[in-house]
C-alpha cells in the first residue's frame, strides 16, 4: 500500500503561527496504520508547517512548484504515478486553503472519496474496509474502493510529535507543468463574529430518515424540508 | 614482618587502585567530557569542603563517616610508611590509633542499622559493611600494635590474616555497591557536571544547551550520559537523603531519587548488584537487562518516574555525593520528547501549544494583559524605551494570579517607577518545554524572546514569576540573552529599603513563608521576601522545611500537565506543614505556588503573594 497525505501550509487560528491542522496529523495517523510506504505532497514551496507535520511521521514531503490551480497540478501529479490512497485532513486553516480541495481531486481523478474517517482496516481485493466517526461518538464501518481519498476526521487519533523525525525529513521541490489559471480569490476579512446557536441541533432529532436509492427531486425536497424544520433556510 | 604487612595492605590499596581502573573503563564509554582527568586535583578541596558541608548537616552522620574513613585510609597511609621505611614504634602506634578510631567507626556504622535499619536507609550487603570495616581496622590495627610493641611472629600475622580479609571484604563491597562511593566519588568530583557549585562560587543551576544537530538527543541508553555523569551514578553511597526530601516520593508518586539513581547505576551493568532500598512508590524495580547500550526508560526504570519529577532540587540540595538528580531526569526527558515523542498525554498538548502558540496554555498572547488592563500599563513597542521591563509571566491568565499582578503595578506605580511590558509580544519564556525535555521547542522560544528583549531598550527586566526569573537570568545568557533580572520581592525589597514605599506592619493572621523552589535554590534569593514579610505582617513563622530547604508546591517541572499517578497531592502535604507550623496565612510568591496552594480543598490558611501583602501594609 503506497499513500499520499495532502499538506496545506496550515496557520494555528489562534496565533496565526504556522502549524499543521488537527486533521492533516489525523490523516497521517491514518496512512501509518495502513503500513506501507508514506509520503507527505504540498503544492507550493516548502512551509514551515511541512516541517512540523512531518514530526507526526512523514519521513518525505514532496513540493509541486507550478503555477495555476493547485487541484489541477495535484490531479496531474498523481495520476502519472497513482498511489493507492490518498489521504486529506478536512478542514483548511490559512490562507486560500479550502476544504474543497479534496473533493474537487476526487472529482477530476474519478476517485471514490470519504469523509470522517477515524480509522482503517486491512485492505483485500482492492477494496478498504474504514470506519467513519460520526457525531456524538457513534461510529460506522464501510467499504470503499482503491484508489480512493479519504479525508480524516479531527478526532482520529494522531501520531505524536517527535523532533528527531521532524529535522530528518527529506522536503523535495518538483517542477511541475502550470496548470490553467484559476480566478484570485476576493473576499472581504472581518473579525470572528459568533453565530447565534441553534437551539437542540446537536441532538440527533428523531434520527432522521434513510432513502434509499431516491429520486433526485424527492430527496432535495427531503432536504430542504429537513433544513427548514431546523431553521436554517427561514420558513 | 614488615613485608608482610607491605603486601597486605599494599595489595588491598594497590587491588582498588586496578579496581577503580575497571570502573573507570567503564564510565569512559560514556560520552567523552574534557578535563576530567585533570580535576583530580580539585578532588582533595572539593571532597573535603564541600561535601563535607553536606555532610555535616547530620553530626552523627558526619562524626561516623570521619571515623571510619578517617582510620581506613590514614592507617593504609601510615602502616604503609611505616612498614616501607622501617619506621621505629612511634609510627607504628600511630598507624594503630588510626586503625582504632576506624574500629569506633565501624561501630558506629553498626549502630546506624541497629536495632533497625531507618526506611531510608538500604539494607542487604549494607549489613556486612560494619563487619568488613571492623575486620580491616582492628586486624591492621593491632598488626600496628604489635609492630609497635616488637611483639612475635605469630599474633602479627593473625592480625594481618584479618586485616586481610577484611580489606577483600571491603573490596567485594565495592563491586556490591556499599564502598562503590569512595572510588567513583572520586572520579565524579573530579569531572564534576556543575563546577560552579564549588569552593564558594555559589549556584550553578541552570539547564545546559543541547546541541540540536547531535545524532542522538538527549539519554536512551547509559552511554549517552557523560562520563562523569556514569561515575556520579556509582557514587551514590544509597543514604536515602534524597528520598526523604523528594516531594513526590513524598506524595505517592512513581519517583525515588534514590532508587532512581540506583536504576541509572545499574543500568549500565548486565546484572546490576540487588537494590536493598526503598523502591519508588508502586513501581517495583525493574529487572530489565542492563548495559551501556541497552535502553534505559521501560527497562530498568518506569516510564512514569521520569514525569513525576517537579525538578524541586531537594535532592540536589540534600544529596552529600553531589549527584546531580535533576540533569539525569531531564536528560532522560530530552531523550524521550526528542527522539521519541514519549511524552505524556496532557504534557504534549502542552508541548504543541508551544510550539505552535508560543503559550503552553495555548492562549492568545494578545490577551496575556487582560488582567491588569483597568490599570493601563503601557506596552513598550520595538525600538522604543523604558526603565523597567514587567515580565508577565503565564500566571497572567489566570484571573487569582492577576490579583497579584495588580498589587505589584500598583506598588510600582505608588513608587513612581516608570515600566511598561511587551504586550502580546511577550512570549513564554519557555521554561515548561525545556523541562518536560522538549529543548527544541525552548530554542526557539528563547530566540524569538531574547529578539523581542534585544529589539527595546530599559535598564532590568522585574517579573513576580520565579521560572522566568531563572529561565531569564540564568539560561539565556548561554543563548545570547544577558540582562539584569529581578524578582518582584527583590524589587519591592529595595523600594522598602530606600524609603519609596513606607511599610506599617499589620496585625492579624500569623503568616509563613513558602520558598517558590526557583527562587530559593536555583537562585538563593530567601531574605528579600522575608524582610519583606518581616515589616509589613507582626506575626511570621517558619515552617520546618524552609529557605533552601523548603519543600516544593508540586507546580514545577511539568509535573502538573504530566498527571502522574499519585496518593496525596503535594500541596496537600505543603498545606499540611504550614498548619503544623500554626500559620493561618501562607505567603507565596510565585503564580505556580500560588496555583497549587490555592488548589487546597477544605478549610486552610489564606493564600497571599508577597506583594499582595505589601500593598496591604503600604502607608506612603
Ligand atoms: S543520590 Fe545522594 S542523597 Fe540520594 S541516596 Fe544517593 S548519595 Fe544519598
Ligand atoms: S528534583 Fe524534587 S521531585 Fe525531582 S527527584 Fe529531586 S526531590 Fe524529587
Amino acid at each position: 500500500m503506497r499513500s499520499v497525505v495532502l499538506l496545506s501550509g496550515g496557520i494555528d487560528p489562534v496565533s496565526g503561527r504556522s502549524a499543521p491542522p488537527r486533521g492533516e496529523i489525523a490523516a497521517i495517523g491514518l496512512a501509518l496504520s495502513a503500513g506501507g510506504a508514506v509520503g507527505g505532497l504540498h503544492v507550493g514551496l516548502p512551509a514551515a508547517a511541512l516541517g512540523q507535520a512531518a514530526g507526526h511521521g512523514l519521513g518525505q514531503i514532496a513540493c509541486l512548484r507550478g503555477v495555476g490551480d493547485p487541484v489541477a497540478i495535484l490531479a496531474a501529479h498523481l495520476s502519472a504515478a497513482p498511489p493507492d490512497l490518498v489521504l486529506a485532513g478536512s478542514r483548511a486553516c490559512g490562507g486560500e486553503d479550502s476544504g474543497m480541495l479534496p473533493y474537487l481531486l476526487a472529482e477530476r481523478l474519478g476517485w471514490p472519496l470519504l469523509a470522517g474517517v477515524m480509522a482503517i482496516g486491512a485492505g483485500a481485493d482492492g477494496w478498504l474496509p474504514v470506519t467513519i466517526g460520526l457525531p456524538l461518538g457513534a461510529r460506522q464501518d464501510a467499504r470503499i474502493r482503491l484508489p480512493c481519498i479519504l479525508c480524516a476526521h479531527d478526532a482520529a487519533p494522531a501520531p505524536p510529535f517527535v523532533f528527531d523525525r521532524a529535522r530528518r525529513v527529506a522536503m523535495h521541490t518538483v517542477a511541475v507543468a502550470d496548470a490553467e489559471t484559476i480566478a484570485p480569490l476576493e473576499g472581504t476579512e472581518r473579525p470572528y463574529r459568533a453565530r447565534p446557536r441553534l437551539i437542540g441541533s446537536a441532538a440527533p432529532a428523531g434520527g432522521g430518515r434513510v432513502l434509499d436509492n431516491p429520486d433526485p427531486a424527492e430527496a432535495a425536497r427531503v432536504l430542504l424540508d429537513h433544513l427548514r424544520a431546523l431553521g436554517m433556510l427561514g420558513a | 614482618m614488615r613485608a608482610l604487612i607491605v603486601g597486605e595492605i599494599g595489595g588491598i590499596a594497590l587491588a582498588a587502585a586496578v579496581g577503580w581502573l575497571v570502573l573507570l573503563a567503564r564510565w569512559l564509554k560514556g560520552r567523552p567530557a574534557t578535563g576530567w582527568l585533570a580535576g583530580l586535583r580539585q578532588v582533595p578541596g572539593r571532597y573535603l569542603v564541600d561535601v563535607h558541608h553536606v555532610v555535616a548537616r547530620r553530626p552523627a552522620a558526619a562524626r561516623m563517616h570521619a571515623m571510619a574513613a578517617g582510620g581506613v585510609l590514614g592507617g593504609l597511609a601510615l602502616a604503609l610508611l611505616a612498614a616501607l621505611l622501617g619506621a621505629g614504634g612511634i609510627v607504628w602506634a600511630l598507624a594503630a590509633l588510626a586503625f582504632g578510631m576506624g574500629g569506633i567507626g565501624a561501630l558506629l556504622v553498626w549502630r546506624r542499622r541497629v536495632p533497625k535499619t531507618p526506611p531510608a536507609l538500604s539494607g542487604g550487603v549494607f549489613l556486612w559493611l560494619p563487619a568488613a570495616l571492623a575486620a580491616w581496622c582492628v586486624g591492621n590495627g593491632l598488626a600496628a600494635l604489635f609492630m609497635a610493641i616488637g611483639a612475635s611472629a605469630l599474633p602479627v600475622i593473625l592480625s594481618v590474616v584479618l586485616g586481610g580479609l577484611g580489606g577483600v571484604a571491603l573490596l567485594r563491597l565495592v563491586a556490591l555497591g556499599p564502598m562503590r562511593h569512595a572510588l567513583a566519588g572520586v572520579a565524579w568530583l573530579a569531572g564534576h557536571t556543575r563546577p560552579g557549585r564549588f569552593s564558594g562560587k555559589g549556584r550553578d543551576t541552570g539547564l545546559r544547551p543541547l546541541d540540536l544537530a547531535a545524532p542522538r538527543l538527549g539519554v536512551l541508553v547509559p552511554a549517552d550520559f557523560s562520563g562523569p555523569e556514569l561515575a556520579g551514578f556509582d557514587a551514590c553511597i544509597q543514604c536515602g537523603r534524597c528520598e526523604e526530601a523528594c516531594p513526590a516520593f513524598a506524595a505517592g508518586q512513581r519517583l525515588n531519587p534514590k532508587a532512581l539513581i540506583q536504576a541509572l547505576s545499574g543500568a549500565m551493568r548486565a546484572v546490576p548488584p540487588p537494590y536493598a532500598g526503598r523502591p519508588a512508590p508502586s513501581a517495583p524495580v525493574l529487572r530489565g537487562k542492563g548495559g551501556m547500550e541497552e535502553p534505559i526508560v521501560g527497562n530498568v526504570l518506569h516510564r512514569d518516574t521520569l514525569w513525576a519529577c517537579t525538578t524541586c532540587r531537594a535532592c540536589v540540595e540534600e544529596c552529600p555525593m553531589l549527584i546531580e538528580h535533576v540533569d539525569a531526569v531531564v536528560a532522560l526527558r530530552r531523550g524521550q520528547t526528542l527522539m521519541l515523542g514519549a511524552t505524556r498525554d496532557g504534557a504534549a498538548q502542552a508541548l504543541r501549544a508551544s510550539r505552535e502558540r508560543a503559550e503552553p496554555g495555548g492562549r492568545d498572547l494578545a490577551a496575556r494583559g487582560d488582567m491588569i488592563a483597568a490599570l493601563d500599563v503601557p506596552v513598550v513597542p520595538p525600538g522604543g524605551e523604558t526603565d523597567i521591563l514587567l515580565w508577565l509571566g503565564e500566571g497572567a491568565f489566570d484571573a487569582r494570579y492577576g490579583r497579584t499582578l495588580r498589587a505589584l503595578v500598583t506598588l510600582m506605580r505608588r513608587a513612581g517607577l516608570r515600566f511598561a511590558t511587551l504586550g502580546g509580544d511577550e512570549v513564554d519564556c519557555g521554561d515548561l518545554a525545556r523541562r518536560l525535555g522538549d529543548e527544541a521547542t525552548f530554542q526557539a522560544l528563547a530566540a524569538e524572546a531574547i529578539s523581542a528583549l534585544n529589539a527595546r531598550r530599559f535598564t532590568k527586566i522585574v517579573t513576580a514569576d520565579p521560572h522566568v526569573l531563572h529561565v531569564l537570568r540564568n539560561e539565556y545568557p548561554a543563548l545570547g540573552g544577558r540582562w539584569e533580572i529581578q524578582h518582584h520581592t527583590g524589587l519591592l525589597d529595595e523600594l522598602v529599603r530606600d524609603g519609596r514605599l513606607r511599610l506599617e506592619r499589620r496585625e492579624g493572621a500569623r503568616v509563613a513563608y513558602h520558598d517558590p523552589c526557583y527562587l530559593g535554590r536555583y537562585n538563593g534569593e530567601i531574605d528579600a521576601p522575608r524582610r519583606l514579610l518581616d515589616a509589613a505582617c507582626t506575626d511570621r513563622v517558619e515552617m520546618a522545611r524552609h529557605g533552601m530547604r523548603a519543600m516544593c508546591c508540586g507546580g514545577g517541572g511539568g509535573s502538573p500537565v504530566s498527571d502522574v499517578d499519585a496518593v496525596t497531592r503535594i500541596p496537600d502535604l505543603r498545606m499540611e506543614q504550614a498548619r503544623a507550623a500554626g500559620a493561618s496565612l501562607v505567603a507565596v510568591a510565585c503564580p505556580g505556588c500560588t496555583a497549587m496552594l490555592e488548589g487546597v480543598t477544605g478549610p486552610r490558611p489564606e493564600i497571599r503573594d508577597v506583594a499582595e501583602l505589601v500593598l496591604a501594609a503600604v502607608v506612603a
